[in-house]
């Protein structure tokens, strides 16, 4: 202990003496600190209690209520979730109620007569209404709910104003007034003109602070107006004691769902819950503990340069203590001493900074970020602690290697001030390729059985592998740099003679390089894929106009026209080019369903399967070896997604329309539109066609259960859309005995039309109708940028320290350098090439590294899908350029003119006697 | 020829009462051919005299001229390339770049005054040789002893045109043997045509200039030149006992 | 060895630092015949007669270089008796003393060396260390006052330097950084 005692002296003064050097490892260590410790008080702050969770969905009640059924339900404990019950136990005790009649509507007094005596019940219910808004019309939430009651004190944050009482008074979310172009004591027009009504109030959802809603006093609009289906009416209820799990079940047998304060605060155990609604698996906790891992190790890589060049300046003053007859220990603890103060300081500031920040940045966080309240501000000792910890093991880790070597070092070479030269031993090399081969197939491994921790884990082992063998890379390339211009081969065989400092911070670069470019690369495969699953029947910037309602709109016989006031609207309002009328297949008389049906023999017999049962994993297997399986039992989008089918469509169009609505060769298009002239059923898939006619299935009846055929020539497309169709004619229809009713207007435009256009479209077309305009999936190009920011900045700041402390380390030379005429140039030359050499070689080891980790994952998962059926989108492997770019390229650059700008040209005038 | 001329030099580091004068009127003339010694206690200037001669430092009054440029005239650019074309330095220790070759070490500048690599190394190379360093030329600073290291220094000072070498106590950490070798190379440099200046504060190293200027509080005191023929000295015993 | 051969050897392996005359060496010689530590041969054509040394002489001889020389033995320094003087004497500069017997001295120095670096005579290692024996005595004397002028500056005229030197380099390093600030 005195011997401890002695060595915290030595640390302290050493760190008070040494204020540069000391401010830039307790910086280097606070940094990535603080930022944890911001995280984790975000976290917690964000994190929401159960009675705060229960204050957003239950007011100051007990329990919030659905009932959307009069059958048994099986609910997650936790949210308003359900699935019905099997139909096939009338049990015991509900046999009362069971005779009633089975469509009766939810009523307050219905639910109060479940409910424990003396319970209140409010009413929350979420409904649309079409208003103007400040560019068009457009549909806006609502929600009905008396905000002033007590009872629901919690849901909304009255902002400003009053709560609405009367039937004309309304009051709006912020984001709701900036869409609808009003303010408080302004007014909201219905679309339909019928009624005018007053802001009176602003509010705020804290589950969702851009959230647009009109908040309306329960009973102010009538039924037709703003229509409430009780089965969605959300009942906020008080009920004279808390209402437990047990309760809650026994309102699932009469189809209530129940989110009760009580059940959130104590959630039932595994065998209480519903089978159905397991508990989530507690992976995300393991992937967290390893994100944090991988945080420390990005800080003890950050942190350790700067103690092996502290080290090594006091290299004397060690040999000195080992002269006078220090142990190798003493030295060690001298070393280690300065890790713990340096730490110690490290993780007060580094706690106390990403505390401010936190708190300071909360509302900031809430608004621009999460949109969603945080709960109270709450530091979350725990993890600050562990932080702290951590500051401190950090520091004494990273003073450990340097500490090991100085405690191994020469003490005769060190008072002869001879610079020893640590070489790469043989030993950490293998290590390192060890753990790097193992951490690469544990990574597999993982991909393969989708282990998202294994696979993390894996990625970890590997990359400190690679960090052991980082000394040896950086020596083999050294070998390379012999006949380079001066400042880089210094610069080269600086970085490698000084390896205890140099092979860290390449690491810490490295690491950064390594995690961003990985998951640069799984975001950008999970885009491509997005885009390779995004299969528009026609071409990106088709607008399509429904009526909201098809049936009214219906023409009989066939005879379905189009609007005029769509066409006139569309044409005014957006860029189009073509305007058509597309309808649904129906039959004349009666409401049906029409499917081309594929032929017995080439359908598919793993799909459809008896009681709607998932093909076993063998039938899977059997299936994606089956051709006749190809594309079969996929949900296809429809109309941007207005529709959506597995079956495919049947759809009556005028034969020029063809080539507006599927994107296909104008030829193609012109032989398609002559055989459906010629009277041709047109189909997707030549599979449907057998000895060149079609078979339609006509489907009829209340449950479409009545199946008849019909038969008709047929043509298939020679390049299949991306969607499965099939195409008629009005007069083919007509002669087959079947009918068109208006579907959808397509209009194709010369541009992707813009929201604002969308909204002036609908603003022209009024109320009865939706406008859907076909756009491509959007890439998710934000959250790649923050990843190449990160790395940046983590890439920058390693190269900044590593190049400051070969300068520092390097100050003799520089002397040297121009006492023999350097001019200031080569210094900054030489800062600049240290600074690339770190981060150079640092971002392309990381580079490799990162995109072979990921793309081995992607190919192991893709590998998986192997056995599934239907065939899920592989992923495919894509390079994420704008992070390689910036990874490889800008960052390094920005590193090298950062250090070569920032570093003083003037050289040091050093004395000498 | 005169090479290097130091012209009533002042030099005060700070200002006010903490001002100290490191020089206070220094007027010294090196010709070619010719080593000048500076004497001096610990304090007296020396190291700021070898400063402004290399253009690492500027007085505070007066001129330095050297080959007949006056550095006050210089941009700090201009002083560097003067450092690389006319100037060569050797220090007492850490006067090789660690992480070069003696040969890359030699050569450096001339590199840096932008010679092809190949060339500087062969010069270099030849330049090693004449300090009897030949088949030294790949090894690092870290492999050689402190005397082939001041060996190094002294070829990298004389390599290519050099006509000035400053050098600060090049013998400091040397033992006697190794040290007059050094100082004896030094010698034979200046008498092939070079200007040299030896600061160093030991009568023995300071014996071998042909002229000892002794320093004391930023003044020259008093300066010591050669009998003329030194053979006399030996047919009379007594000057040194 | 005859009488002249023996002062040419002598001169020579001393640099001719120390010239004898000849009839200094025969009364040596003939001393050393008296005392038996050397024996004369028979006399030789041209009329010198050569010396040998006897196992008394080599006795003696090896006796003379295991005796170290003591100071008692050597002259009186008349420098020291010099400064001495000058201290006590007034109107006297003392440094000024100094600096003259300094550059004086260093002067000499620079003789030496010369000698040593112009005649090239590597092989003949005894006449070298006598020159360095000459050189080193003078640096002596050179140190001698350099400290003769420190203590001057202590006890003498008002100091400049409060501090008192551990070492020289570790003061002028210190000295040289504050100069640099």
């Amino acid at each position: 202990m005195t011997g401890w005692r002695a060595a915290l002296r030595v640390a302290r003064r050493e760190a008070r003496r040494a204020r540069g050097r000391s401010a830039l490892v307790i910086a280097m260590i606070a940094l990535p600190v603080a930022v944890m410790a911001f995280a984790s008080v975000t976290y917690d702050s964000f994190t929401l209690r159960p009675d705060e969770e229960a204050d957003r969905l239950m007011g100051a009640g007990q329990a919030a209520m659905r009932w959307p059924q009069e059958d048994p339900l099986y609910q997650d404990p936790a949210e308003l979730s359900y699935i019905s019950a099997p139909q096939t136990v009338p049990t015991g005790p509900t046999g009362p109620t069971a005779p009633e009649e089975p469509e009766a509507a939810p009523t307050l007094p219905r639910l109060l007569a479940l409910l424990p005596t003396g319970s209140r019940v409010i009413s929350d219910h979420t409904g649309r209404l079409t208003v103007h808004t400040a560019t068009g019309i457009g549909v806006v939430a609502t929600r009905t709910l008396d905000y002033s009651d007590p009872l629901a004190r919690g849901l909304l944050r009255p902002v400003a104003g009053r709560p609405p009482v009367a039937a004309d008074e309304v009051a709006l979310t912020p984001a709701a007034t900036a869409r609808l172009g009003t303010r408080l004591g302004g007014t909201v027009r219905l679309a339909d003109g019928s009624r005018t009504l007053r802001v009176v109030g602003l509010v705020e959802d804290p589950t969702d602070i851009r959230a647009t809603a009109i908040v309306v006093h329960p009973g102010g609009l009538p039924q037709g107006m703003l229509p409430v289906d009780p089965r969605e009416v959300t009942w906020l209820v008080a009920t004279p004691s808390p209402l437990t799990w047990n309760q809650v079940k026994q309102l699932n047998t009469r189809g209530v769902v129940a989110v009760s304060r009580h059940v959130l605060a104590h959630p039932p155990s595994v065998d209480e819950r519903y089978p159905e609604f397991p508990r989530d698996d507690d992976s995300e906790a393991g992937i967290l503990m390893l994100i944090a891992g991988l945080a420390i190790l990005e800080i003890v890589l950050l942190a350790g340069p700067a103690f092996a060049v502290s080290a090594r300046r006091r290299r004397r003053d060690l040999a000195l203590v080992a002269a006078a007859g220090g142990t190798p220990a003493q030295v060690r603890r001298i070393v280690l001493a300065d890790g713990v103060v340096l730490g110690a300081v490290a993780a007060a500031a580094g706690v106390l900074l990403g505390v401010a920040v936190a708190a300071s940045g909360r509302l900031w966080l809430e608004e621009h970020l999460t949109h969603v309240r945080s709960g109270a501000l709450r530091v979350f000792p725990l993890a600050l602690a562990v932080l702290a910890g951590v500051a401190v093991v950090t520091g004494v880790l990273a003073a450990l290697v340097p500490a090991w070597i100085s405690s191994r070092q020469d003490v005769v070479a060190a008072l002869a001030g001879r610079r020893g030269i640590t070489r790469s031993r043989r030993r950490w090399v293998v290590l390192g390729t060890a753990l790097g081969a193992a951490g690469a197939a544990t990574a597999a491994v993982g991909a393969w059985g989708v282990d998202a921790p294994l696979v993390l884990a894996g990625l970890v082992t590997a990359e400190l592998g690679l960090v052991l063998c980082t000394p040896a890379i950086v020596g083999l390339v050294t070998r390379f740099g012999r006949f380079l211009p001066l400042a880089p081969r210094i610069a080269l065989r600086d970085t490698s003679r000084n390896r205890t400092a140099a092979a860290p911070a390449i690491s810490a670069v490295m690491a950064a390089a390594m995690a961003s470019l990985a998951v640069g690369v799984v975001l950008t495969a999970s885009d491509a894929r997005a885009r390779a699953d995004y299969r528009p029947l026609g071409r990106a910037g088709d607008v399509f106009v429904l009526a909201t309602d098809p049936g009214q709109k219906a023409r009989p016989s066939g005879a379905f026209a189009m609007p005029p006031e769509v066409s006139s609207a569309l044409r005014s309002t957006l860029p189009v080019t073509q305007i058509y009328q597309i309808g649904e297949t129906t039959c004349a008389t009666q409401k049906c369903l029409v499917f081309a049906r594929t032929p017995p023999e080439r359908r598919c017999p793993y799909a459809n399967l008896d009681q709607g049962r998932d093909p076993t994993a063998a039938e899977q297997r059997a299936a994606r070896r089956d051709a006749r399986c190809d594309g079969v039992d996929i949900q296809y989008d429809y109309f941007g997604g207005a529709f959506s089918s597995n079956v495919g469509m049947t759809f009556v169009i005028d034969p020029e329309a063809v080539g507006a609505l599927v994107d296909i060769p104008a030829e193609e298009a012109a032989q398609v539109a002559a055989a459906m002239r010629a009277g041709a059923v047109v189909v997707d898939d030549p599979r449907q066609l057998d000895n060149g006619r079609v078979t339609l299935e006509v489907h009829t009846g209340p449950s479409r259960e009545e199946i008849r055929t019909i038969t008709a020539p047929g043509f298939a497309f020679a390049h299949p859309p991306r969607t499965p169709l099939a195409l008629l004619s009005p007069d083919t229809a007509r002669s087959l005995g079947l009918s068109g009713t208006t579907l959808v207007t397509l209009a194709t435009t010369s541009r992707v039309p813009t929201v604002a256009e969308q909204d002036r479209l609908r603003a022209a077309l009024g109320n009865e109708y939706d406008v859907v305009v076909e756009r491509h999936p959007q890439p998710n190009r934000a959250s790649l940028l923050v990843l190449a920011i990160v790395a940046g900045v983590i890439t920058l700041g390693a190269a900044a320290i590593a190049t400051g402390l070969a300068a520092a380390d390097g100050r003799a030379d520089l002397a040297t350098l121009a006492a023999v005429g350097a001019s200031p140039w080569v210094r900054r030359a030489l800062s600049l090439s240290q600074a690339g050499v770190i981060a150079g070689l640092g971002s392309v080891l990381g580079g490799i590294a990162g995109l072979g980790a990921s793309t081995a994952v992607l190919a192991a998962d893709n590998r998986n899908f192997d056995n599934i059926w239907p065939v899920p989108t592989p992923y495919p492997i894509a390079v994420p350029w704008l992070n390689v770019t910036i990874a490889l390229l800008v960052v390094p650059v920005v590193a090298m003119l950062g250090a070569g700008l920032l570093t003083r040209s003037r050289l040091p005038i050093e004395r000498r006697l | 020829m005169t090479v290097l001329e130091l012209r009533a030099v002042h030099r005060v580091h700070g200002a006010g009462q903490t001002a100290v004068h490191a020089l206070r009127g220094v007027t010294l003339t090196v010709g070619a051919g010719e080593l000048v010694a500076v004497m001096g206690p610990s304090g007296s200037g020396k190291s700021t005299l070898l400063s402004l001669a290399g253009g690492l430092d500027r007085p505070t009054e007066g001129d330095v001229v050297v080959d007949g440029t006056v550095l006050g005239g210089c941009s700090r650019r201009g002083l560097a390339a003067l450092r690389r074309r006319r100037i060569g330095y050797v220090f007492q220790d850490l006067n090789l770049l660690s992480s070069l070759t003696a040969a890359e070490n030699v050569a450096l500048p001339l590199e840096l005054d932008g010679m092809r690599v190949r060339r500087a190394r062969r010069l270099a190379q030849e330049a090693l040789c004449e300090v009897d360093l030949d088949g030294y030329g790949p090894r690092f600073p870290d492999e050689m002893s402190g005397g082939q290291q001041q060996r190094v220094a002294i070829a990298r000072a004389l390599v290519g045109q050099r006509r000035l070498v400053l050098a600060d106590e090049p013998t400091g950490a040397l033992d006697s043997q190794t040290g007059e070798a050094v100082l004896r190379l030094l010698r034979s440099k200046v008498d092939g045509g070079a200007a040299g200046v030896l600061v160093t504060h030991e009568a023995r190293h300071a014996a071998w200039a042909d002229r000892v200027v002794f320093l004391r509080d930023g003044l020259i005191v008093d300066t010591s030149g050669p009998l003329d023929q030194p053979e006399e000295l030996l047919t009379t015993p007594g000057g040194a006992g | 060895m005859y009488g002249y051969q023996l002062r040419v050897t002598f001169e020579e392996s001393t640099g001719g630092t120390w010239p004898l005359n000849i009839g200094q060496v025969y009364t040596t010689l003939s001393r050393l015949e008296r005392d038996k530590l050397v024996c004369p041969l028979a006399e030789s054509g041209t009329g010198q007669r050569p010396y040998e040394i006897t196992d008394a002489g080599r006795a003696e001889l090896a006796l003379w270089f295991a005796t170290p020389i003591s100071h008692g033995d050597r002259p009186r320094d008349e420098l020291a008796i010099k400064l001495a003087l000058a201290l006590t004497t007034p109107g006297v500069d003392v440094g000024a003393v100094v600096q003259t017997q300094r550059t004086a001295t260093v002067r000499t120095m620079q003789e030496y060396t010369r000698l040593k670096h112009r005649t090239d005579r590597p092989a003949d290692l005894s006449w070298r260390l006598v020159v360095d024996a000459m050189v080193f005595q003078a640096e002596a004397e050179v140190r001698w006052l350099d400290h003769c002028e420190v203590s001057l500056l202590r006890y003498g005229p008002p100091s400049v330097s409060e501090k008192t030197p551990v070492s020289e380099q570790e003061a002028g390093d210190e000295a040289e950084r504050e100069a640099a600030r």
